[in-house]
């Protein structure tokens, strides 16, 4: 084998050596505590999640190829391997997963994203929107450590730095949009880029419409030869 | 019949390190088991640094237990697997602890009893070498930590053979070889002066460690104890490596 035949076959291994069970098995220990922490602030979800109890989910992410399996019961388990057959296989990039948990509607998102599900849609869908619904109590989390009076001083001002911070991004993306239309002159405004855009799709369909008259006439004139 | 290393004229088999005669090591054995018994919990901690949960995890993943099902932990000691089995098989289901050695029985049983669990659970003292069950008893058969005590590995294999239900999966987790030359020197300066100094220092019982560490280099490696288990007859073996090959997970399914 060529020396650079030999360093690619070496680089391919490195790129397909799988993490160590043990460290895999410990990072979903980790997310299923948190998780299952989290979700004790929230009755109302944890409650409609034991109904699932007794259904296992798989999740199939590629790029980075990544299995997790969720067993629900009393409380969500996650697993890196699941004998038997699931309930429901979701698959698709990891960037789709990550673009779900983002999003408040999560069965639109579902439904308009590139993942992939294989099995009971029903359960893919009720998921997606218990998990829509997901209000954790934080403050009843803090309270745990500092009390409730002083969980709802710092749940206040935790509020009021977080809408400050949001704020503060809203503004920021406002101004750069009209510092790059007005000040670089680098963008048209939204109306007339919807304008501009509207004249191009009626003048695709009058090109259409024409060729389509074109083509009539054509055949007209082919039949009667 | 007894495991390598094996004197044919003498019937002797390794305790450890030590050349021992074959029918004197269950007793050698009962013996390490008696003493570490009380404090067995927090020396697994500490001496895995709390990794032995981790490595207990993944087995449960291959078990494929369902709710009904019928369960054997053998060599099961102090329960960490018999209570997730007793979760995941339901009132309907029955687990089975079973061990050799009654003070590890007893301080599992305690500890199951303590967190609430009795229903399913039956806590049997039984040799693996000769199981007090009837054919085709169970679904599913664990034994974490245990083989490498156990005298005679084939007659034992056998016996799991027996025992389990046609299509039940043996899942045995143990200590076995890592291939990594660093990991190995460091395992090794770790398991024959860290484990019996923790030994001494925790059960004033640094012999028990150093049999323990001694132990797990005469167990087979991975591949060996796959062909044990096909020699027992199991189909569709295979192994996992956990922590670099220093604990590996082998899955055998009765035909």
């Amino acid at each position: 084998m060529s020396r650079l035949n030999r360093n690619v076959a070496s680089l391919k291994a490195q790129r397909e050596t799988k993490l160590d069970q043990t460290l895999i098995q410990g990072g979903l220990a980790a997310a299923q505590a948190t998780i299952n922490k989290a979700l004790q602030y929230d009755p109302a979800t944890q409650a409609k999640l034991v109904k699932l109890g007794g259904k296992t989910l798989g999740i199939h992410m590629q790029q980075p190829n990544v299995s997790i399996y969720v067993r629900f019961g009393d409380s969500l388990h996650l697993q890196a391997h699941f004998e038997g057959e699931t309930d429901t296989d979701l698959s698709g990039p990891a960037s789709a997963f990550i673009n779900l948990a983002r999003h408040d509607d999560k069965q639109a998102a579902l439904m308009k994203s590139d993942i992939q599900i294989r099995g009971s849609s029903q359960l893919a869908m009720g998921l997606a929107d218990v998990f829509s619904d997901l209000q954790i109590d934080w403050e009843a989390a803090i309270a745990e450590w500092t009390g409730p009076v002083a969980a709802h001083v710092l749940g206040n001002n935790i509020r009021r730095v977080g809408q400050w911070f949001q704020r503060s991004i809203t503004k920021v993306k406002q101004d750069t949009v009209e510092f790059v239309r007005d000040e670089w002159q680098a963008s048209v405004h939204e109306i007339e880029g919807e304008q501009r855009f509207s004249a191009i799709q009626k003048l695709k369909l009058d090109v259409e419409r024409l060729d389509a008259r074109i083509q009539r006439i054509k055949h007209q004139m082919d039949s009667r030869k | 019949m007894s495991d390598t290393p094996n004197n044919s004229d003498q019937n002797t088999t390794h305790f450890g390190y030590q050349t021992v005669k074959t029918e004197e090591k269950q007793e050698k054995v009962a013996e390490v088991f008696h003493s570490v018994a009380a404090k067995y919990d927090i020396m697994n901690d500490l001496m895995s640094f709390g990794v032995h949960r981790l490595w207990k995890r993944f087995t449960m993943e291959f078990t494929g237990v369902r709710k009904g099902d019928h369960v054997l932990d053998i060599a099961g000691g102090t329960g960490d697997l018999t209570m997730k089995f007793s979760d995941l098989v339901g009132p309907e289901g029955k687990v089975v602890l079973a061990d050799i050695n009654d003070s590890m029985l007893k301080v599992g049983r305690d500890r199951l009893l303590d967190k609430g669990y009795s229903g399913n659970i039956e806590v049997v003292q039984a040799n693996a070498e000769a199981l007090p069950f009837a054919d085709n008893s169970f679904n599913v058969i664990t034994m974490a930590f245990g083989l490498r005590n156990v005298t005679d590995k084939d007659q034992a294999l056998r016996e799991f053979n027996r025992v389990l239900k046609p299509g039940g999966r043996l899942l045995v987790l143990e200590f076995s070889k890592t291939k990594n030359p660093l990991l190995s020197k460091a395992y090794d300066l770790y398991s024959f002066t860290a484990l019996p100094f923790m030994g001494k220092l925790v059960t004033n019982d640094a012999e028990s460690y150093r049999y323990l560490a001694e132990s797990i280099r005469m167990h087979p490696d991975q591949d060996t104890l796959k062909g044990m288990f096909e020699n027992a007859g199991f189909a569709n073996c295979e192994y996992h490596n956990l922590t670099g090959g220093i604990v590996a997970l082998h899955k055998g399914v009765k035909p």
